[in-house]
């Protein structure tokens, strides 16, 4: 298996073969096979994706990839997501989630976005693109984390620290009850 | 050669449809940007393409990813006419897409209001880790608008419940305040607090609980649970607090206010009205305050400014009181380390009362440590302070814990 696997990562970049396939879909989802000019909507499962190919989902669609090593990915609506070779995509925009399988003396998924080449091995992530920045949002394999990319900085960055905005520790809510018990005390 | 020639006919055919416009504002629409280019890069080329179906086709090269085609259309736009408000929307989106969010923030301030310009407001700021202005712009965006549905997915980024839960010990210098009381004695002390937030599309609520036990003083162990509530309709808001303190079962108190605030700019203006009850004292009654604050932010730091005004009508003990209260909060993260340090000021004037004045200080740095995955070590000090005229109401307080934390 993992022969076969190391060769089709050798071939898949340079010959139209299979990487992987449609599982799902609802709602709006079509395809933009590679040399063509229109995208042509989805009508069934199963539909095989190449090296090349572009999927593209539309208001409230949602479609379910899985590739050749059982990596599973998720494309939620408005996004559109191209096939650069297996186990490597572009995310162009919208959200997509990964669970990528890890394997042995193989390459990790590449994910490539308007800003940024994410590699990783055995984890389950998402990908959000949007103007200025792509995030990814680290569910499981390492640990949770919001990163994202800065095009002008060059740079990742964690995406950690929410302001309390509204919630302060006010004084007059600390000293009068304890001066009020004082007066209790003293009576 | 064959392609150029089918989309140079696609183009030729496409130029004297009447839904032309119609069908290139649904593939942008649906993201189909190829099927856009087909139909105009050729038109362009030929030169009868008109100003709106440049900028779908400044869009499409966006969405694509080819900036610098798009910079050179929305350049040429500009050329003709320099107030152009798509392409200047374009251009703003260009230099949000670049990192240039302030010269970005410039050009979108100007222009007149509109769904793309708050989506792009609210993505600028959602950028700089400002969430809730950015809220506050999305909020504004019209259900129809598309926009709308961008800038939710954009929320999701952000898990909306999210619970932390605190463990830690210390010690309280002087955990019953006052040391005509309890002269100085202070006490080791056991806390535990509880932080639950629900971070939605419009409403953010905290509740906050928190137990102190004091191996010395057990009559000062102290329950306190915090609720607030901020809930955005647009610019303005709708704030609400309810806090509970009691002291080892024999004392309570509870206030809560709730009134009305508005984003100006970058500053949230709020105005609250509440009521406050002090079980066996008597010092129930109204209170109003102002505030304003102002939150500068970036994905790994923020400073959070606010100044709040206010006054307490207390007719059962006869007096008034007015309060000014400037406070700051400010954090910072590298790494696994996460410092952060709040403090505040504030002045008191009690009318009826002999003339008493007091001026209260607070400060609490405290630094937190990731541990493994979501666990964190903490450590933490706070020291107030307060002058009075009277010296009874005199009295200084350190608090240092150490504990672990984590998200549940």
């Amino acid at each position: 298996m993992r022969i076969l696997l190391i060769l089709l990562i050798s071939v898949s970049s340079i010959l139209s073969v299979e990487v992987g396939k449609v599982e799902d879909y609802r709602g709006r989802v079509d395809l933009l096979k590679k040399d063509h000019l229109k995208g042509v909507l989805l009508s069934k499962s199963g539909i095989s994706l190449e090296v090349g190919d572009i999927l593209r989902t539309k208001r409230n669609g949602y479609a379910l990839v899985s590739f050749i090593d059982r990596s599973k990915v998720e494309l939620f609506e408005f996004t559109r997501l191209k096939i650069l070779g297996y186990r490597e995509v572009n995310l162009q925009r919208g959200i997509v989630k990964f669970e990528v399988e890890s394997l042995k003396d193989i390459k990790g998924f590449k994910v490539r976005t308007p800003h940024v080449l994410i590699g990783v091995k055995g984890t389950v992530f998402w990908v959000y693109v949007f103007p200025g920045f792509t995030r990814i949002v680290v569910q499981e394999g390492d640990v949770e984390k919001v990163y994202k990319f800065s095009i002008r900085e060059k740079s990742w960055e964690q995406v950690g620290i929410q302001p309390e905005v509204f919630i302060r520790e006010e004084p007059f809510s600390e000293k009068p009850p304890f001066e009020a018990f004082l007066e209790v005390r003293l009576q | 050669m064959k392609g150029r020639v089918i989309s140079l006919l696609t183009a030729i055919t496409f130029a004297f449809s009447v839904e032309a416009t119609d069908t290139l504002k649904r593939h942008l629409q649906e993201g189909e940007f190829e099927e856009i280019l087909l139909l105009l890069k050729e038109k362009r080329a030929i030169g009868s393409i008109s100003r709106e179906e440049l900028i779908i086709l400044a869009r499409a090269n966006l969405g694509l990813g080819l900036v610098e085609e798009a910079k050179e259309i929305v350049e040429e736009l500009l050329e003709s006419n320099p107030s152009d408000q798509e392409a200047l929307l374009l251009k703003a989106e260009i230099l949000i897409e670049e990192g240039y969010y302030k010269k970005a923030k410039k050009i979108l301030k100007k222009l007149p209001p509109s769904p793309r310009k708050n989506y792009l407001l609210g993505v600028l700021y959602l950028n700089v880790g400002n969430t809730s202005l950015a809220k506050s712009m999305f909020a504004m965006i019209p259900e129809t608008a598309q926009e709308k549905r961008f800038s939710r997915s954009l929320l999701k980024v952000y898990p909306e419940f999210t619970g932390y839960l605190t463990l830690s010990a210390g010690y309280d210098s002087n955990p019953t305040v006052t040391p005509e009381f309890i002269a100085g004695k202070g006490s080791v002390a056991y806390k535990t607090e509880g932080n639950l937030t629900f971070n939605g599309e419009k409403a953010l609520i905290r509740g906050r609980i928190s137990y102190t036990g004091y191996r010395t003083v057990e009559d000062f162990n102290t329950l306190r649970s915090t609720l607030g509530i901020r809930y955005l309709f647009g610019k303005l808001f709708i704030p609400a607090l309810v806090d509970y303190v009691s002291l080892g079962g024999d004392f309570y108190k509870w206030q809560g206010d709730a009134g009305f605030g508005l984003f100006v700019g970058e500053t949230a203006l709020s105005f609250k009205a509440g009521y406050q009850n002090y079980y066996g004292v008597q010092r129930d009654g109204p209170r109003f305050s102002a505030t304003a604050s102002y939150l500068f932010t970036t994905p790994t730091w923020f400073v959070n400014l606010s100044v709040s005004l206010g006054y307490e009508n207390v007719k059962s003990a006869d007096w008034k009181n007015y309060f000014l209260y400037p406070y700051f909060k400010t954090a910072y993260e590298k790494g696994r380390f996460i410092a952060d340090f709040k403090g505040g000021l504030a002045f008191y004037t009690f009318e009826n009362t002999g003339g008493r004045r007091d001026n209260f200080l607070i400060l609490s740095p405290s630094l937190k440590v990731k541990i493994y995955r979501l666990i964190k070590g903490e450590f933490s000090f706070k020291y107030s302070r307060n002058y009075s005229t009277v010296e009874i109401y005199r009295y200084e307080r350190s608090e240092v814990y150490a504990g672990v934390g984590g998200v549940f």
